[in-house]
């Protein structure tokens, strides 16, 4: 079935238009977006359960940008009365207009920036999905995460808890102009096993889950992730420490993703090069990688959580090619900073919500596959570890550092898997090393939607990233 | 649709209990590239939480759901979503709780600050402009949000508590460069008010700890050695103490404390005491009532290693028995005997910059990547960079040691000097 385009926008685009238009009189550009995202979350652990209606991406809002003499503004508002546009045009010219003041009499100068394009173009798109979340049964639902739960439980008698999230968000977006409307629906759905298991010597914790831009259809493959939870579990629950040092290593798909997200993902972050806070400025048409690496980068690379038909500042998704064999094609870009670098926007402008500022943010980063076999990876490695889970991640885009929290990893040596396992794994490094030293990439990829990515430590939008099992070398500690 | 018509909504329906939590924000951002202006924002919001609760008639469960209703719901719009999380709520049963009762000590209604988050920008904005930057280390780009917050919390009890507070962050990247390279520094600074002070004091002190980023030696292979925090990563360390003295953690069964019971039978080291706090001068969290209405207060969660009481929301705290609970933000971590020279003798790592430092609340494990550590060993001290810092704080805590003197950052207060012992250092190389 399509999505349904939010009646709530359809029933407001016309006084929302109107505000564009009285506003242009003021303004040399004036752009709208309007947002309303519904969703659901459950929750189930062994003793508590919950339903609440907030997602990461659930709001109702608009946020206006205007531009006069090079100096970009914008007004978030989430309360337009039908009829009151004159009113709220007023209101959002006078709070502008004291910022304004505040700015002379600090002395600011402006960072000028050129006048945005606006060609034009309409746009309507309503996505597919089997269901929605407001119409989804959830007494069955939780029914069903509370097995999935119950399951992981029974697997092993060191589990001491087990919380199952599912979660489901019906999104609606409209961006405005004088000359484009662009409206687009769709839904995206995750679900996650957080596990917790202690013995007397220790407590750990593994994270499983599902995701993909689907309805809450999704939720029922998480009971194929059960097996894979408790198998984690009781692989940390019986690893030693690791001896600090430099391993051969194949990643698995999830910290492949891991590394494109935290190498590649932030480290080609346009408006990073606007501030000169990436190193990746300097390396576009230079090697980054093997042969073997190549990477894309876009909401149509993939179909997950953050497939779009445009971003947060009306720019249509794209796929963009960002390593190719090894070679540092280009980086993302949000509209502002490709006007401010004489460049095109790539589709990757978005916002944490119609609150929030928009930044060059990724959307699906996903290394290529290759040619390999999982069992010939194993079978070239003489002493190290195939890692598994991933924990968080950490970039440095100004000199290309990486650090990435492991799971666990399974121990190689001659060319097999022992038995041992070691936990957990803090893993560092000097991303173009880490990268060229790439010799052996699988067949098969797969992507991850899981959780959330922020920049710095704040501005937390919704991604996913993947890619093969990759070999190569890097520091385990 | 305002809130007391969403009350009045509510008073009607089905719902054997509810609770309705509303704020307001008026806000202010500014975003400069170097000391110009890439963007300024402004934001007028208000965001209205409505949760019902359905109770089983043998009063042994309670369902509950929560959703925002927009402030642009029509009535019939407002009625659907209250009419479906009565629904949802038969699904999402839990053991009886009760609500916040209606307090005979009543909340200060007064604001508690006087804010003018115009006046509070234009401190942040001349306070970043003031900061004595070289041609080596300077500013390389920040950006600053004032919020003037209005909170309301509503409940079926008679519970109407409203309180007025300030927030703002400013975050700073900093560089400093030689011939040969350029590095970055990441700060976020958070409070009430603004500080000038304290941040251009703060900055000034990063500026330096840029130049001496940039002579650092890569870290060698240490194996177990002891480290030393003396900034904002030390916060880290306690949160893993605060987070296990949560009534929800304990509840899941995630926490082991146990309250009249030492956390550590062989602690050789300092003893921790945690408290929890009504107010810390100009903490961006200084409220008069937590998430469900009930009031907040100064309380002694652990004193020297020892749980005294847990703390959470209502419903964790009515499982755990807890009486005058509630859900705090401001936190103070205390006891140290160990003297500065102390903490600071012999050989150790004193690190500076971590990539992301983290501790586990769960497991406990320690992990992070070095970026600026200062290495004291055999009488010698050497910057040095890279390579990772690793352990688990089941361990650590048998033999942590820290200061008496304590350091505030932003809502967490404590000790200035923390030293752990015999933890993992993986080298660069």
């Amino acid at each position: 079935m399509k999505t349904p385009f939010s009646k709530y926008l359809q029933e407001t685009a016309p006084d929302l238009k109107e505000l564009v238009s009285l506003l242009d009189e003021k303004y040399e550009y004036v752009s709208l977006l309007a947002t309303d995202s519904a969703g659901i979350v459950l929750q189930s652990s062994r003793q508590t359960k919950a339903i609440v209606g907030d997602t990461m991406m659930t709001e109702r809002g608009i946020v206006i940008r205007v531009m006069k003499d090079g100096l970009y503004s914008e007004y978030a508002f989430n309360d337009l009365e039908p009829g009151k546009v004159n009113e709220k045009a007023k209101e959002i010219i006078d709070s502008l207009e004291k910022d304004l003041a505040l700015l002379k009499e600090t002395k600011t100068e402006v960072y000028e920036t050129k006048k945005l394009s606006d060609e034009s173009l309409t746009l309507f798109v309503e996505m597919e999905t089997e269901e929605l979340p407001e119409n989804a049964d959830l007494e069955v639902l939780m029914e069903e995460i509370t097995k999935c739960g119950e399951e992981v439980r029974l697997g092993s008698e060191n589990i001491v808890n087990c919380n199952v999230t599912a979660q489901s968000t019906h999104v609606s977006k409209m961006f405005l102009t004088k000359n484009r409307d662009l409206r687009q629906s769709y839904v995206y759905s995750e679900a996650s096993i957080l596990s917790m298991a202690a013995n007397e010597e220790k407590s750990v914790v593994d994270y499983t889950g599902v995701s993909g831009r689907k309805g809450p259809e999704l939720f029922k493959e998480l009971k194929d992730c059960v097996p894979e939870a408790v198998s984690n579990i009781k692989a940390m629950l019986k690893a030693k420490r690791i001896v600090p040092g430099e391993y051969e290593i194949i990643t698995s798909p999830v910290v492949t993703g891991l590394i494109a997200h935290e190498a590649f993902g932030h480290g080609v972050e346009i408006d990073m090069f606007v501030k000169e806070r990436a190193l990746g400025k300097e390396y576009i048409g230079k090697r980054v990688g093997s042969d073997i690496v190549s990477m894309h980068e876009g909401a149509n690379a993939v179909l997950d959580v953050a497939s779009f038909a445009f971003d947060d500042e009306g720019t249509l998704a794209g796929d963009v090619t960002e390593i190719d064999h090894g070679i540092l094609k280009t980086g993302i870009c949000d509209a502002l900073s490709a006007a401010r670098l004489g460049i095109e926007p790539t589709g990757n402008g978005k916002r944490e919500n119609f609150e929030h500022k928009a930044y060059t943010r990724m959307t699906n980063t996903m290394f290529d596959s290759g040619e390999d076999s999982l069992e010939d990876m194993i079978a070239s490695v003489k002493n190290g570890y195939l890692l598994e889970g991933m924990q968080s991640g950490m970039e440095d885009p100004k000199h290309w550092g990486i650090q990435c929290i492991i799971a666990y990893g399974k121990e190689i040596k001659d060319g097999k898997l022992t038995g041992e396992t070691v936990s957990p794994i803090v893993l560092t490094g000097y991303v173009p090393e880490l990268l060229g030293n790439i010799s052996m990439a699988s067949t098969d990829r797969l992507s991850f939607g899981n959780g959330g990515c922020g920049k710095g430590y704040k501005e937390w939008v919704k991604v996913s990233d993947g890619g093969p099992y990759l070999k190569t070398k890097a520091r385990l500690g | 649709m305002t809130t007391d018509k969403i009350v009045s909504l509510l008073k009607k329906s089905a719902a054997d209990m509810w609770t309705v939590s509303e704020k307001e924000t008026e806000a202010l951002e500014f975003y400069f590239i170097r000391h110009k202006l890439d963007q300024n924002r402004r934001r007028s919001v208000k965001h209205v939480t409505v949760t019902v609760f359905v109770v089983s008639e043998d009063k042994s469960t309670v369902g509950s759901a929560s959703q925002e209703i927009y402030t642009t719901s029509t009535e019939d719009e407002a009625k659907k979503v209250i009419d479906s999380l009565l629904m949802r709520a038969k699904y999402a049963k839990n053991p009886y709780f009760t609500l916040q009762p209606k307090t005979d000590v009543p909340v200060d209604t007064e604001p508690l600050e006087d804010i003018d988050p115009e006046k509070i920008a234009k401190d942040f904005i001349e306070a970043l402009s003031d900061i004595d930057e070289t041609k080596t280390e300077d500013i390389n780009s920040y950006e600053i949000f004032v919020e003037k917050n209005r909170r309301r919390f509503i409940n079926s009890e008679g519970v109407d508590v409203f309180e007025e507070y300030p927030y703002s962050m400013a975050e700073v990247i900093i560089n400093a460069r030689d011939e040969k390279h350029e590095i970055e520094l990441y700060r976020m600074y958070k409070g009430g008010l603004c500080d000038r002070k304290y941040l251009k004091e703060e900055i000034e002190k990063t500026l330096k700890t840029g130049r001496d980023r940039l002579v650092t030696k890569p870290l060698q292979n240490l194996g177990s050695f002891d480290v030393v925090f003396s900034n904002e990563n030390s916060k880290e360390i306690y949160s893993w103490y605060i987070a296990r003295l949560s009534a929800a953690m304990k509840f899941h069964e995630y926490s082991d404390f146990e309250t009249g019971k030492k956390i550590c039978e062989d602690a050789a080291g300092d003893k921790v005491t945690i408290k929890a706090l009504k107010k810390i001068e100009n903490s961006s969290e200084n409220h008069l009532f937590d998430i469900d209405g009930s009031p907040t207060r100064d309380l002694v969660l652990m004193e020297e290693n020892v749980p005294k009481s847990f703390y959470g929301n209502r419903q964790f705290a009515y499982y755990l028995g807890l009486k005058d609970s509630f859900l705090p933000k401001n936190f103070e971590a205390t006891g140290g005997k160990t003297s500065l020279e102390e903490l600071r003798s012999g050989d150790y790592l004193e690190i500076m910059e971590l990539s992301d430092f983290q501790v586990h609340v769960m497991s406990g494990d320690i992990a992070g990547e070095i970026r600026l550590a200062y290495l004291h060993k055999d009488g010698e001290v050497i910057p040095v960079s890279g390579g990772s810092v690793s352990g688990n704080m089941n361990d650590v805590i048998k033999t942590i040691r820290f200061s008496k003197e304590l350091k505030t950052y932003d809502c967490g207060r404590c000790p200035a000097v923390t030293r752990l012992y015999n933890v993992s250092i993986t080298g660069a190389e």
